[in-house]
């Protein structure tokens, strides 16, 4: 039925359907940031991967057909490319090469694929070249990555700033709002929240795009770390029951500072534990660049079979790793399947980097590749991005670090000025009501002038009178959460990591706003009494 | 069969689900009720939160195995179970089969029961994780990104060539450049054999870089006494001088001493004819000339030769067994038969010394081999070592005591050695 009103639309409009182009583009320019995000990553991880099957002394159609097989790299999209180029046109990998890199919209990909085309045609070895090669994708990718980085740092401070003066237009409103009429205010709040919610997407948007690609987990449906197997376990009840109960109390009417709190120490466990496994995917990453490098050179240098390198290897210097280390070896040991067996390490692992690795690792080893080398190259292109995210972290640290006590600074003086607020114009209320009440009982026996005094001052306190505390507690609820879900975002998008820390970090920020959201009003009255204030209409 | 396997499926289904709904229920009639009562907030949260994760817990919605076992004793299991098929097919598949059959699988009930604990025990060690994370997050300083950035600078400039390359360049990477451009380019068809795929040289050190014709030219230049060749790899030359009376093939400096000056006056009395002609070099290629020389070598009797003796400036001795004429001023202790063409050389007729010219450029090839592995050795670092030292801190006080202890022991050793040796002459005198 689709089809043919589809089929009668285009038709009608001329062959296209209206804005088609345009979807069309947006959607491909989509997809070109989500490439250009991970392209760096993966141009290492081929290059590595081409330059060990290389040092495997494995031919150029076998080098090409390989890496266009390796499905876990964008860039293999394009390798497939050239080798369909060759195969199936009969075209030489000079000009298939060339071809695809005229074709390419990413810069560094095209600039290597155009050099490999070159260096073909000067009859260049490929094993020179992708060791070559590779020392150079090495230098652009940690270009691209610092870039990324210091782009990031930019990016954030200016988020950080946006986000103030975001709420600092929110305030403004607010007081507004107290003094002037509240009649007709909807607008003026919706216009609020477009301000807030631009400046958050902007902001969160425009990191997203700055941030390198770097992801940490496997995400291998089958096999996960023990951490992560107990995140998705949990993570099926909890989120929905967080959601459901959260719904509940809100509908029930309970203050929104303790469903804040709710939902934060519900997401607590779920984050914590994340936040161990993150740290654990680090720590292994870390050990695994060094082990790689003893484990091809033991092997390499003795040529021993894998279970008598592992054997050879001080498991002890790897305090991340030995675990996995000895269960792979007892494994082998008992001659289980060694294929399988690395599969379940990299498996437990839960890392994204010892997968792609290690598989490059096997695989080339597999085909006759010398350990020694392969080992090394595996280990260097590693290590650099090893030290390269950890470089990173640090970055995300002060971030976040400036970010949780923005956010306490940012909420607090919203919510505490809107509790002031209110505590100022029911004090005011009732002043007027006392001065009301006076005028009334004076109006009979007092002279004019008395009167007009009392009315006077009732004229002019009357701005104060009229907040509406309803709407304007929604109003602040709502940008308050807005902020909150912007800077759970924020963190993740420049903290990196599985999709589990987005669970650390709403613990993170929704208890504290809960707590804010607690006490700001104890604070607000110990500071403004309102039977002080009421006091003032008895004098 | 299959129906009861199917049976056993839906069962378990539905008490899936039903777990589910018993789950949201009990935790939504808890709050509830606690709403009803009218309990202030900051007891029904928490209360209903820790019912609802205790109810988690008790119906095994949380798979409390996943954060108690640890990783080898889970992955053990798994593994032997699916790898049952094909243990079959293998030699000998009992070990596996009996493994799994044997090993009781605990009661639910049961596992359910130490769950908890466990559980509570994982949760605190998780707990304390967190802490020694923290700690060990707060050391880092602003210093750290000067350190990323030189590991990063050596890391990207690391450069990987095949292994029949690195050996044939260890010479290269003892004067420090870890990548010299390799001569002659690198396999550029891809149907070429492999280094791998060819049998492995014991001596490949000794036969490309070495031995290369550029070197073999030089020995014209040494007839005439210029020193080192003009030819040579600039980058082996540099750090490793050739000695002015050698055969042109490079060993460094303070491994090998310049040999006596009468020596080389001899060499240099030869005549022509029977000095070596550079053709004659192709037999460096020969392994069994080598291997001969090196069994020879393996026949001396090291233990016989008397250190304290030679320091004193007489002659060894003990008489080696070898014949080979082995490069004369060479001091290393597989050198030792050197000192028989020594004692002997007043004696030495021209054909014994045209013998040594000949010869002198296989032994100079193998002394330096020996010299490059001294060399290469002395070049890599211990990485388990370096490690396990990381914290380590020896003060120099200490190093200076257990040194002069050592020197001490060995003084009174070798004092009691000498007095062991001529306590037999003083009796045979």
């Amino acid at each position: 039925m689709f089809k043919t009103i589809k089929d009668r639309l285009r038709s009608a409009q001329g062959g296209s359907l209206p804005f088609e182009s345009s979807i069309a583009s947006l959607r491909d320019r989509i997809a070109q940031i989500f490439e250009d995000k991970q392209m760096g990553a993966d141009l290492l991880y081929m290059t590595t991967y081409m330059g060990s099957l290389a040092l495997a002394n494995a031919t150029r159609p076998e080098i090409f057909s390989y890496a266009s097989e390796r499905s876990e790299y964008l860039t293999s999209r394009y390798i497939a490319k050239v080798n369909s180029y060759v195969k199936k046109w009969n075209y030489s990998y000079a000009e298939s090469l060339s071809n695809v890199a005229e074709r390419t919209k990413n810069e560094i990909l095209q600039n290597m694929l155009m050099r490999y085309s070159n260096s073909i045609e000067s009859n260049v070895p490929d094993e020179e070249f992708l060791s070559n090669e590779l020392l150079t994708i090495r230098s652009v990718y940690r270009n691209h990555y610092e870039n990324g980085f210091e782009m990031v740092k930019k990016w954030g401070d200016a988020y950080v700033a946006m986000l103030l003066a975001g709420t600092v237009i929110a305030i403004t409103l607010m007081i507004s709002i107290a003094i002037f009429s509240s009649e007709g205010m909807q607008g003026t709040l919706n216009m609020s929240y477009g301000i807030i919610l631009a400046i958050c997407f902007f902001g969160v948007f425009l990191m997203y795009q700055s941030v390198p690609g770097d992801p940490k987990t496997h995400g291998l449906w089958d096999r996960a770390s023990n951490e992560q197997n107990t995140i998705h376990a949990m993570e099926r009840i909890i989120v929905p029951v967080t959601l459901v109960l959260a719904l509940v109390l809100w509908v029930l009417g309970v203050p929104i500072g303790w469903i804040f709190v709710l939902v934060g120490v519900l997401m607590a466990p779920i984050g914590i534990i994340g936040f161990i496994d993150d740290h654990n995917i680090t720590l292994r990453d870390t050990d695994f660049a060094t082990f790689i490098r003893n484990y091809g050179a033991v092997m390499g240098g003795q040529s021993t079979t894998a279970v008598h390198a592992l054997g050879a290897i001080n498991r002890k210097a790897f305090m991340a790793l030995e675990p996995l280390i000895n269960s792979v070896y007892s494994k082998m040991n008992l001659g289980l399947n060694e294929r399988q067996t690395w599969d379940r390490f990299i498996g437990d692992s839960g890392s994204d980097l010892i997968s792609k690795y290690l598989n490059i690792y096997l695989d080339t080893v597999k085909l006759g590749g010398p350990p020694e080398p392969i080992g090394k190259i595996v280990s260097s292109s590693m290590l650099e991005q090893v030290l390269l995210r950890e470089k990173k972290d640090m970055l995300a640290k002060s971030f976040i670090m400036i970010l949780v006590p923005m956010h306490i600074a940012m909420a607090g003086i919203f919510i505490v000025l809107f509790h002031i607020m209110v505590t100022l114009t029911g004090s005011v209320s009732k002043m007027m009501m006392h001065f009301q009440n006076l005028s009334n009982a004076a109006s009979g026996t007092t002279v004019a002038g008395g009167v007009s005094a009392n009315s006077a001052l009732s004229s002019s306190m009357g701005m104060f009178s009229n907040f509406p505390e309803d709407v304007m507690g929604r109003y602040v609820i709502i940008i308050v959460t807005i902020i909150t879900v912007a800077n759970i975002l924020a963190s993740k998008i420049v903290g990196g990591g599985d999709r589990y820390m987005y669970y650390f970090y709403a613990a993170i920020f929704c208890t504290v706003t809960g707590l804010v959201f607690l006490i700001a009003p104890v604070i607000v009255n110990i500071f403004f009494n309102p039977a002080a204030l009421a006091n003032v209409a008895g004098t | 069969m299959w129906q009861e396997h199917e049976l056993k499926k839906g069962e378990a289904a539905m008490k899936e689900n039903l777990r589910h709904i018993l789950i949201f229920t009990i935790t939504l009639a808890t709050g509830t009720l606690f709403v009803m009562l009218n309990l202030p907030l900051l007891v029904i949260l928490p209360v209903t939160a820790a019912i609802a994760i205790a109810f988690l817990i008790l119906f095994g919605a949380i798979p409390v195995t996943l954060i108690t076992k640890p990783f080898v004793k889970t992955n053990k299991i798994s593994l032997l179970k699916k790898s049952d098929g094909k243990k079959e097919t293998e030699k000998s598949p009992e070990p596996a089969f009996e493994q799994v059959v044997v090993k009781p699988v605990p009661p639910p009930v049961k596992e359910r029961e130490r769950g908890i604990s466990f559980h509570l025990g994982s949760l605190v060690s998780s707990f304390k994780a967190l802490g020694t994370i923290l700690a060990t997050r707060k050391r880092k300083g602003p210093e750290k990104v000067e350190e990323i950035d030189k590991l990063l600078d050596g890391t990207i400039s690391e450069k990987v060539i095949a292994p029949g390359l690195a050996s044939a360049g260890a010479g290269a990477e003892v004067t420090g450049s870890a990548a010299l451009p390799r001569e002659g380019g690198a396999r550029s068809a891809p149907d070429q054999p492999s280094p791998q795929d060819q049998p492995e040289d014991p001596f490949l050190s000794l036969s490309s870089d070495e031995l290369e014709t550029g070197l073999l030219d030089g020995i014209e230049d040494e007839e005439q006494g210029t020193g080192p060749s003009a030819h040579s790899d600039p980058a082996t030359s540099q750090s490793v001088p050739l000695p002015s009376g050698g055969s042109g093939i490079a060993f460094g400096d303070s491994d090998i001493p310049v040999p006596p000056q009468e020596i080389v006056s001899q060499a240099q009395d030869v005549p022509p004819s029977a000095e070596p002609d550079p053709d004659d070099f192709g037999d460096f290629e020969d392994a069994e000339f080598i291997d001969q020389d090196l069994g020879e070598l393996d026949t001396i009797d090291f233990d016989a030769i008397n250190l304290d003796d030679e320091k004193g400036g007489e002659e060894p001795e003990v008489k080696a067994t070898t014949s080979a004429p082995v490069f004369p001023g060479a001091e290393t202790t597989a050198l030792q038969p050197s000192y028989d063409i020594r004692r002997d050389q007043g004696r030495a007729d021209q054909s014994d010394m045209a013998a040594f010219t000949a010869v002198t450029g296989a032994d100079d090839s193998m002394v330096n081999s020996i010299a490059a592995d001294i060399k290469t050795v002395k070049k890599s670092e211990d990485l388990l070592l370096l490690r396990e030292l990381k914290d380590f801190k020896a003060p120099g006080k200490e190093i200076e005591e257990e040194l002069t202890d050592l020197y001490k022991a060995l003084d009174t050793a070798a004092e009691k050695q000498r007095t062991l040796k001529q306590s037999p002459r003083l009796q045979e005198k």
